[in-house]
């Protein structure tokens, strides 16, 4: 192994270079989604891709950069020179998250021997196609969407090709805008470069590529080590992306064998008409970001965490598109669903394994999915044409956590907290033609729980232009909401409306363009949440009150959801324990109801251990912790045996509510989303309780 | 030392001019008059500061040979460096607050604008001393041209601060409205009606605190200074006391700006002294650095358990218009501080990978590093220092303090047996790891304001600074390395040479050519208004200078450069001239495009009274050849884990301006030590600074 120290010291020193180039791109780029918001990286990569080191603040894009890399070396191996500087956005080819993701690939060249890549990306206002800012949610194929490039020189051994300038400003719009930003790109990737070249001087090649190769091995070996941790077996959950009226299914299988974990999404609806079909690099690349916020934020985050992990779609299905499906949000939507059923299994691995790290940050899955991007076009305040991206329509509210309530504003309550910020209300009235009436947290008793979910931003404002503004919004949750966690009730959804001056409310739909806002007329938006966490009769009567005085709920609210009679500890106590019994007469009966004297007293014995938050197993018998009360006998799935609340979800029930409860307490343990016929979204089959039954089995055999 | 001094700044033989620093733990006195200085250490008494303040100007009075009285009386500038104001912030122990906003927007302040603090993985909401029954929202709308839209109704004014007092129990208010700094009509109104309805209840409004765009940072400052107006308490009994003790001058509070406000000034905005000692520092590394004749500086204070890096640029420390205090960013302009990386307590530790890491976890003063004997085990990179050589054992803090190189040897061997390594391979590892993790911070801080390092010197102070500084700048391609030497009371030296400064400052956020006629009256206005608070502050109007600066920057970019103004009218073409050249210098001539457009973001207008003021006397010319000192002793250091190397020491009590060494050496402070490697040329520079510079870049070892 090499000298210790030397790992550190190099360690430190590859991520001051990284950050170096990503201040570089901050300080100089010009769009507010760069210059302010920070939506930017540059990474750094080994000869064949693999991530060393990423820098700034979307950690999401590092891993992506592979992608390229691998591209390039396929298509431009043997001619690759120093000086040479790629340009990619097309996420069939070797592109970032989408066509307005572009990359700048460099390699990296000491006496004439490859050392490393640097890529370096950032949002661009906007990339061509057919709607201003390149989000194109009325595309049907990709051709529509934007210019993409597949991995072209814009330098060949030093000299800038202009011809790849030329396509690029002749195709876009605000070209000038656009070409800062992509040269603010190659600065710091000219910053990363001269740093890295010194480096790989200082300590000689051979010497830097063996340690960059122990760095990557042991954040491997700890991040397997951790995986180790998590009770082997199998873990699934299911949600939906939606268009309108129809749902498209994103199923995820997590397995976990001893040190590795697969997250096979073998199941998702065929790839669609629409902007979100989405690609596994994406989907690994955002997987890997949420799977170290939980159990490795203290480890340097290189490809030492992919290694341990592996996503598996199907090619053709909505998980890995072919061309020319469009693909103008493969990150958004349906990437987001996979992150959250991804970590909902996860979780549910983590539930049942004390041992892991990850126990102490127990929550709901990141609630991504619910985005509320949307883009405005018209006369700017100067009366010139302008277009612009509402970027807080991302502020989402995150799940609940097992110990607290959810974090407002961000689609995770654990990470790193790089998320952009989101502009002032000044800062935004004084660059658009627009007059907010009211921006907050969204209220109302969604993501109720014991701890109840983050909020989603909320706001109304209408356009101060005589002219009427035109715009597309991609938005998702707009039916189907994010289910909670461990009795927690479903989220928020996410709305879009208009109100006239007269007061009319309708509706835009979440995913439309060509959207009209004529002057006078109101936009409004509420932007989703993630579930609660636990039941919410179990949330303390002071949170409820708080959320009361604060206009958070109504006393109403408080009454029918939590069971809180404000100022009455009494009467509290009453309808508490009458919200409780009425759900068990409401309840359909358990699958497969289990009484106590039916079970042998063989099945007792064996292993024990969590199963589910509330359900421990105990040998072959799956037990409500609350009640005492049996639900299961291995291989069943504990839900078994619990009394169903079924309740149309939506105006039009486009899904079940389906509550899982103590048979003994009307207590719910689990409260399921599902569509589409599907029977239950989840399940947890650590392999401690599926081969219980079998072990039973064998031991009674031995004991006869 | 402080031996000679600028006679116009400080003329009267039979004047003195006192700097104070309350430190958390010592409160540092220098006072000087004509040629000499003296210096005190007096404990700090966290309840009642004043007392520490007294007891050291009792201890300066003794050594010049007078009663403090006397000494009182004939003191012509008294600076005082408190941090009563970060105190407050810290302990959070400030004023229950109500928070008074646009109805609507109620919620901006507790949103922070999405920013989230990661503690334990979790991702949790930033501080902010606010409870959220304390938010009221006033039903009022002011437009983006300062046109009232929505008239504010007195009748719901009152209603909200009498629920704010009477129910709340709020002992203060902060006022904070949609552009108010556009029309601060209605703020003001606020503030008169609950002058009324809640006399004794202070109100701070956005406006007039921070009068520039983004509602978040105008009532971040708001509610921080309402938070903490209680903190000024302990200053007024100490102004009471020195009145009575004869001080006929009024106190100066060094203000995180870097310059000196009445207090009166800081009861209105008590914010600006929320970092003043950390800006103490910085202001009195500037003066070093203008005395020693160079440009630029990075000023490192290296402390217990973080570096804190300022830079110094044309003899002046930067600001920046957004301070980040308590961790939530507000609109106080202050000295630009950055705490980061790692310092003498941090711990070093293994990981779950089996690699040494260094903090971010620190031993702090308790139980400090394993050698300080105080039940602290675990290896700090001051055990490491101490084990390799480079600290005296028996000479710490002067000889104050013992300490016990058995017990670093001990933390280090337990440290270094996992990995098959000796207590001093161990030790060298966690120097060089500590060395890389201080220069990733500094070469972010030089990386995100454009610097050429090579332009800069590194000034370091601060208990361990001189032991790494000249590693730091090798590693980070500054040029080299001043160590003030009056660095243990450089602070308290800051108090009492800073200038007396007052900033006003008004949005534009106009492309160009921007309306001349508007901007020249906004700016006769600043310039008026800054010569009237120094007046207010007891300066003469002949004391008094003004500047005139611009923020141009390309339109909607967040960064923006300072442009220094002739006077009220614009020279429009030659200020884009300037700013395209400094922005080409800074990013690359392909950084900028013709065409984009340049924004005026804000002017501002800062005045500076010239009071009296320490200073340091500038280099003295044509000094050279002066015979260099001799060892007072040698010291084993290891710098490779074969054998150590025999280094010269020199007592900085022997060295004289003008001296000059080789290295390696060591220069032992009473309270720090200075290291200078091998390959490195040292001289003695004015007022004892010590001056490293490299013979061959990037060589050291």
């Amino acid at each position: 192994m090499t000298n210790p120290i030397l790992l550190e010291v190099l360690r430190c020193k590859l991520e001051a270079i990284a950050d170096e180039g990503a201040r570089a791109v901050q300080r100089t780029a010009i769009s507010p989604v760069v210059a302010d918001a920070g939506d930017c990286s540059c990474a750094i990569f080994t000869p064949n891709g693999d991530l060393m080191v990423g820098g700034g603040n979307v950690q999401a894009h590092f891993k992506t950069g592979s992608n390229g890399i691998r591209e390039i070396l396929e298509r431009h191996g043997s001619t690759l020179q120093a000086g040479d500087l790629f340009l990619t956005n097309d996420p069939y080819n070797g592109g970032g998250f989408h066509a307005q993701d572009v990359f700048i690939h460099q390699p990296v060249f000491i006496g004439g021997e490859l050392v490393a890549w640097v890529g370096s990306s950032a949002h661009m206002m906007d990339m061509g196609g057919s709607v201003p800012g390149s989000f194109a949610p009325g595309a049907t194929e990709c051709y529509q969407e934007a210019l993409r490039f597949p991995p072209v020189r814009l330098s060949k051994a030093g000299v800038e090709q202009s011809d790849i300038w030329s396509i690029l400003r002749c195709n876009i719009r605000v070209a000038s805008l656009v070409e800062m930003d992509m040269r603010a790109l190659i600065s710091g990737s000219n910053v990363i470069a001269r740093g890295l070249s010194e480096l790989v001087e200082e300590y000689t090649a051979p010497v830097f590529a063996e340690a960059v190769r122990e760095l990557i091995a042991l954040s491997e070996r700890e991040m397997r080590r951790r995986i180790a941790q998590l009770e082997p077996g199998v873990y699934a959950a299911s949600s939906w992306t939606e268009w309108t009226e129809e749902l498209f299914l994103i199923p995820c299988t997590l397995t976990i064998d001893d040190d590795f974990m697969t997250f096979d999404y073998t199941g998702a609806s065929p790839q669609s008409k629409h902007y979100f079909n989405s690609k596994p690099y994406v989907v690994k690349s955002l997987l890997g970001v949420e799977i170290a916020a939980y159990i490795a934020r203290d480890l340097p985050f290189n490809e030492g965490i992919f290694n341990a992990f592996d996503v598996v779609a199907e090619p053709g299905s909505i998980m890995d598109a072919d061309m020319p499906a469009p693909i103008g949000g493969p990150h958004l939507d349906v990437g987001q669903n996979a992150i959250e059923v991804g970590i909902r299994a996860m979780m549910m691995a983590v539930m049942v394994s004390p041992g892991s790290i990850a126990h102490s940050t127990m929550a709901g899955p990141t609630s991504g999915s619910g985005y509320g991007l949307h883009t405005w076009s018209g006369l700017g305040l100067d009366g010139k044409p302008d277009s612009w991206l509402m970027l807080e329509g991302g502020a989402v509210g995150s799940s609940a956590g097992f110990d607290r309530d959810g974090c407002d504003y961000y689609q995770s309550i654990v990470g790193k907290g790089s998320q952009t910020e989101i502009a002032d209300v000044e800062i935004l009235e004084s660059w658009y033609p627009i007059l907010y009436e009211r921006r907050g947290p969204a209220r109302g008793a969604a993501g109720a729980g014991k701890f109840r979910s983050g909020r989603g931003s909320s706001a109304a404002y209408r356009t101060t232009s005589a002219a009427p503004l035109f715009g597309a919004i991609l938005g998702n949750r707009e039916r189907v909401p994010i289910a909670g966690t461990a009795g927690g009730e479903p989220g928020a959804l996410t709305k879009f409306r208009v109100r006239t001056s007269d007061g009319e409310l309708s509706v835009m739909p979440c995913h439309s363009q060509g959207n009209m806002l004529e002057p006078g007329v109101t936009f409004e938006y509420d932007i989703c949440s993630g579930g609660g966490w636990g039941d919410p009769i179990e949330r303390s009567i002071e949170l409820v009150e708080a959320d009361v005085r604060h206009g958070q709920i109504s006393e109403d609210d408080a009454a029918r959801v939590y069971g809180v009679v404000i100022g009455d500890v009494a009467r509290t106590e009453q309808l508490r324990q009458q919200i409780l019994a009425s759900r068990l007469e409401r309840a359909e009966p358990a699958l497969k109801p289990l009484q106590a004297d039916a079970i042998p007293a063989s099945a007792w014995e064996g292993a024990s251990g969590q199963l589910h938050v509330g359900v421990e197993q105990r040998g072959s018998v799956a037990v409500s912790e609350r009640s005492g009360a049996p639900l299961a006998i291995s291989p069943a799935h504990w839900t078994d045996g619990c009394p169903r609340l079924v309740e149309p979800g939506g105006a039009k029930g486009h899904y079940q509510l389906v509550r899982y409860l103590d048979p003994v307490t009307g207590y719910a343990l689990a409260v399921d989303v599902v569509a589409q016929g599907l029977e239950r979204a989840f399940s947890t089959q650590p392999r401690r309780w599926t081969d219980a039954a079998e072990i039973a089995a064998r031991e009674e055999a031995v004991t006869a | 030392m402080l031996n000679s001094h600028d006679q116009q700044a400080h003329g009267g033989a039979d004047d003195y001019v006192i700097g104070i620093d309350v430190g958390g733990t010592f409160t540092d006195v220098v006072c000087s008059s004509g040629s000499r200085v003296w210096r005190a250490k007096a404990p700090t008494d966290p309840q009642r500061f004043e007392a520490g303040v007294l007891a050291g100007c009792d201890l300066v009075a003794e050594k010049i040979g007078i009663s403090t009285e006397s000494l009182m009386r004939k003191v012509s500038r008294f600076g005082l460096g408190t941090t009563a104001v970060t105190n407050v912030l810290a302990a959070r122990t400030g004023r229950k607050t109500g928070f008074l906003t646009t109805a609507g927007f109620e919620g901006h302040l507790l949103g922070a604008r999405g920013a989230r603090t990661p503690n334990e993985g979790w991702l949790e909401m930033p501080w902010m001393p606010l409870n959220e029954d304390a938010v009221k929202g006033l039903r009022e709308r002011i437009d983006r041209n300062g046109d009232v839209i929505i008239a504010l109704d007195p009748a719901d004014v009152r209603q909200a601060i009498s629920t704010l007092v009477n129910d709340e129990g709020v002992e203060a208010i902060a006022v904070s409205l949609l552009w108010s700094f556009r029309n601060p009509v209605h703020e003001d109104m606020v503030a008169s009606i609950a002058a009324e309805v809640a006399p004794d209840v202070p109100v701070f409004r956005g406006h007039s605190l921070h009068p520039q765009i983004r509602e978040y940072e105008r009532s971040t400052t708001a509610v921080l200074s309402a938070f903490a107006s209680g903190a000024l308490d302990g200053v007024d009994r100490l102004e009471a006391k020195l009145e009575q003790l004869g001080l006929a001058q009024p106190l100066l509070l060094l203000h995180s700006g870097g310059g000196a406000i009445s207090l009166p000034e800081a009861r209105e905005a008590p914010l600006k002294l929320a970092s003043s000692g950390p800006a103490a520092g910085a202001v009195a590394a500037a003066e070093v650095v203008r005395a020693a004749g160079i440009a630029g500086a990075l000023c490192c204070d290296i402390g217990g358990t973080s570096v804190d890096v300022a830079v110094i640029r044309n003899g002046e420390a930067e600001r920046r218009q957004r301070a980040e205090i308590g961790g939530v960013v507000t609109g106080q302009s202050a000295i630009d501080v950055e705490s980061i990386g790692a310092g003498g307590g941090s711990i070093a530790w293994l990981d779950s990978r089996g690699l040494i890491r260094i903090g971010p976890k620190s031993a702090r003063a308790t139980p400090g590093p394993a050698c300080y004997g105080r039940g602290g085990t675990e290896a700090t990179v001051t055990d490491a220092m101490l084990l390799l050589g480079f600290i005296d054992p028996d000479n710490f803090l002067g000889g104050g303090m013992r300490l016990d190189k058995t017990a670093s040897e001990a933390a280090y061997a337990r440290l270094g047996a996992p990995l098959g390594l000796s207590a001093i391979e161990a030790a060298l590892g966690a120097r060089e790891i500590a060395i890389a993790e201080m220069a990733k911070a500094l070469r972010s801080r030089i990386a995100s304001g454009g610097l050429d390092p090579r332009q800069f010197y590194i000034v370091s102070y601060g208990g361990s600074g001189g032991l790494f500084s000249a590693e730091l700048a090798a590693a980070t391609h500054v040029g080299g390395v001043i160590a003030p030497g009056l660095s243990s009371v450089l602070s308290a030296f800051g108090a009492a040479s800073a200038d007396l400064r007052r900033e006003r400052s008004a949005s534009v956020a106009e492309c160009f050519p921007v309306e001349q006629a508007g901007i020249a009256e906004t700016l006769q206005r600043l310039h008026a208004e800054v010569v009237d608070d120094l007046k207010r502050d007891g300066v003469a109007e002949d004391s008094i200078s003004v500047r005139l600066e611009a923020e141009l920057r390309l339109y909607r970019q967040k960064a923006s450069l300072t442009l220094p103004l002739d006077g009220a009218t614009l020279d429009q073409g030659r200020l884009l001239d300037e700013f395209r050249s400094i922005y080409a210098d800074k990013y690359g001539e392909g950084a900028l495009m013709t065409g984009t457009a340049i924004e005026l973001s804000s002017v501002m207008a800062i005045g500076v009274g010239a009071t009296r003021r320490a200073q340091i006397a500038s280099a003295t010319p044509g000094l050279g050849n002066v015979t260099s000192a001799a060892p007072s002793s040698t010291r084993e250091i290891w710098l490779s884990s074969d054998k150590p190397l025999q280094v010269p020491v020199y007592a900085t009590g022997d060295l004289e301006e003008g001296m000059t060494f080789t290295g390696p050496a060591l220069f032992d402070a009473p309270d720090t030590a200075i290291w200078a490697p091998a390959n490195t040329a040292i001289r003695v520079g004015a007022g004892d600074s010590i001056i490293i510079d490299f013979l061959s870049a990037g060589e050291i070892h």
